[in-house]
């Protein structure tokens, strides 16, 4: 082409980039709305399946809905040096669940129930291993709806939304050494229903 | 840690059978987000809207894809003995039937409008070419029951100040009806030949490629848009005959001509931003909040429902925008066909690949060169 390309000039081609930071949807937000649809599509599903678990399928899409529209109507209060938002919604997403109490905990009592009268059928080794599973489960489940509410928090954000210890003190809003006893509190009580977890407690104890 | 892993696989079993049901979580999550935000854009929420009317609506598809394909079934008002065949559908178009009311199309132009015209003001050198290219995916089917998927890359040359010749590119890959080889509508007397996979031009008569007399308010841009433009003269299904004067005007014409111009040449800023003021103007407009235009990109779209034909087909035609920066990305053709089992299909999609000023026709950004038709 030669010097032909010095009069080329790039009118207007806009494509999406898939590296921007969260940071830049929160803040595009502010007058694009839609940029706040690029955040949902991020991490809704995230959410929503941590949620689920805590709640069930019905619940959860209520929660994660709301989560998002608070998360939109605090835009501003957004830290814009964070690159992900995730740790951000995670903890309004715990607030949303909390007022949800109940319906969690009656679902882990639930499945206590169920997890132990579910029958296991297939081949030996397959029957034995779910037979271990529902064993385990069921009390689990019932350790679980035990638990403190800002205990059980903590320790499915570590267990279950892949959080670091200082994210979720950052999504919580409280201090990490926080996190770290209410997670210890939370684990012991797990441990107690499982005597045979004692020696993992004694080395946390330690 | 046995305990955290217990737990863990927990909740592996307490995962939810399925996804997420984002249709609706989003729909929900962007209502919500967009009532909100009105207000403090100072943006006006639009009125009611009731359904819209076109007229012709498939005839405007063509003119839309700009290349008199063999489209079309007996969905408009289109003359008889027009080498109408069955309507195109997309079986699989993942995303088709995502036609929600739920975010707000004024709203939506307007920020285009707004981006528009932030743009830098540019004027290209006289004698330069605007070259853009778009791409397309699609389904066709012919009166001889025959159907199948085609792609289609198109590449326009428009002459910057309309004294030269400009010139369009045609590749396409995949289903050729049995009458893709009649006379496209071009410029009037032209007759060009189909030559699959390796492409066909056509001589671009409706030059300047820079418009610069358009008006830059929304009312100046409506009257502009109702006016005939050539390539509403381009489509076979009229017999080479321009469109009648009661074709000519509608709102229907309006969003096509809006397309066209959009996609081939360039405006003012202060003009393209009236172009997307003058569409926010039409009544009847729906959105679909995630619509993929065919390079795969996903945008917001802003539609308009044709008026059933006499079998009760319609067409939904969406100008698709980024869902960040609302810069037009693409358009696309949503076929709705109760008769024949077909709900909210895509029928073809299109997307603007790039629109660079050029100094030759013929002349790809990429150095490679397209032979100019010796009209």
């Amino acid at each position: 082409v030669g010097t032909g390309w010095s009069d080329v000039e790039q009118i207007k081609i806009r494509h999406l980039d898939p590296s921007v930071d969260d940071a830049q949807f929160v803040l595009a937000s502010d007058g694009d709305p839609e940029a706040f649809g690029e955040l949902y599509d991020r991490h809704a599903e995230t959410l929503y399946r941590y949620a689920a678990r805590r709640l069930g399928p019905q619940p959860a899409e209520d929660v994660v809905a709301e989560t998002f529209l608070v998360a939109y109507r605090k835009r501003r209060r957004f830290d814009q040096s964070r690159r992900t938002a995730l740790p951000w919604l995670y903890g309004i997403l715990t607030n949303e669940i909390a007022q949800h109490r109940r319906t969690e905990r009656t679902r882990y009592r639930t499945l206590a129930r169920t997890l132990g009268e579910q029958s296991v059928e297939g081949p030996a080794d397959q029957v034995a291993a779910m037979v271990t599973a529902q064993a385990v489960s069921g009390p689990l489940a019932t350790a679980l709806s035990q638990l403190a509410s800002r205990d059980r928090d903590v320790l499915l954000l570590v267990a279950w939304s892949g959080l670091t210890y200082a994210e979720v003190a950052d999504a919580l809003r409280i201090p990490i050494g926080t996190v770290r006893s209410r997670l210890s509190r939370a684990r012991r009580t797990i441990r107690g229903a499982f005597p045979e977890l004692a020696k993992y407690a004694d080395a946390e104890e330690a | 840690m046995e305990d955290l892993k217990l737990i863990k696989d927990l909740g592996t079993a307490l995962d939810p059978d399925g996804p997420a049901p984002h249709e609706r979580m989003r729909a929900r999550v962007m209502t919500g987000v967009t009532s909100a935000a009105g207000p403090q854009l100072g943006w006006r929420q639009g009125p009611g809207r009731r359904p819209i009317v076109w007229a012709v609506p498939l005839v405007a598809a063509a003119a839309v894809v700009g290349i008199g394909v063999t489209v079309a079934g007996p969905l408009g008002n289109q003359p008889s003995g027009a080498g109408i065949t069955a309507p195109r559908v997309d079986p699989g178009a993942p995303d088709a039937g995502r036609s929600e009311i739920n975010l707000d199309a004024r709203t939506i132009l307007l920020a285009a409008a707004e981006q528009a015209g932030k743009e830098r003001s540019t004027v290209p050198a006289a004698g330069s070419f605007i070259y853009s290219r778009f791409t397309g995916v699609g389904w066709e089917s012919d009166q001889k029951g025959k159907n199948g998927t085609l792609s289609w890359v198109h590449d326009a040359w428009y002459s910057v100040d309309g004294k030269k010749s400009g010139m369009g590119w045609h590749t396409q890959d995949g289903f050729v009806p049995d009458t893709y080889t009649e006379e496209f509508g071009t410029c009037p007397g032209k007759v060009i030949q189909n030559v699959q996979k390796q492409g066909f031009g056509d001589p671009y008569c409706d030059g300047p490629g820079y418009i610069s007399d358009l008006p830059t308010d929304a009312a100046g841009a409506l009257k502009y848009l109702r006016q005939p433009r050539a390539w509403q003269s381009w489509s076979p299904f009229l017999d080479g005959q321009p469109s009648s004067a009661a074709q000519r005007g509608t709102d229907d014409d309006v969003f096509n001509n809006s397309w066209m111009l959009l996609r081939g040449h360039q405006l003012p800023p202060a003009s393209q931003a009236a172009i997307f003021k003058a569409l926010a103007m039409l009544p009847g407009m729906q959105v679909v909040p995630k619509a993929k235009a065919a390079d795969g990109r996903i945008g917001v779209a802003v539609g308009r429902v044709s008026e059933p034909a006499d079998d009760g087909s319609a067409v939904r035609t969406e100008l698709i925008f980024g869902r960040k920066d609302r810069t037009i990305i693409g358009l696309r053709t949503i076929l709705n066909d109760p008769a024949r089992g077909i709900k909210d299909r895509v029928h073809t999609s299109m997307a603007v690949a790039e629109k660079v000023v050029v100094s030759t026709v013929g002349l790809r950004p990429d150095g490679s060169r397209v032979k100019p038709i010796d009209d």
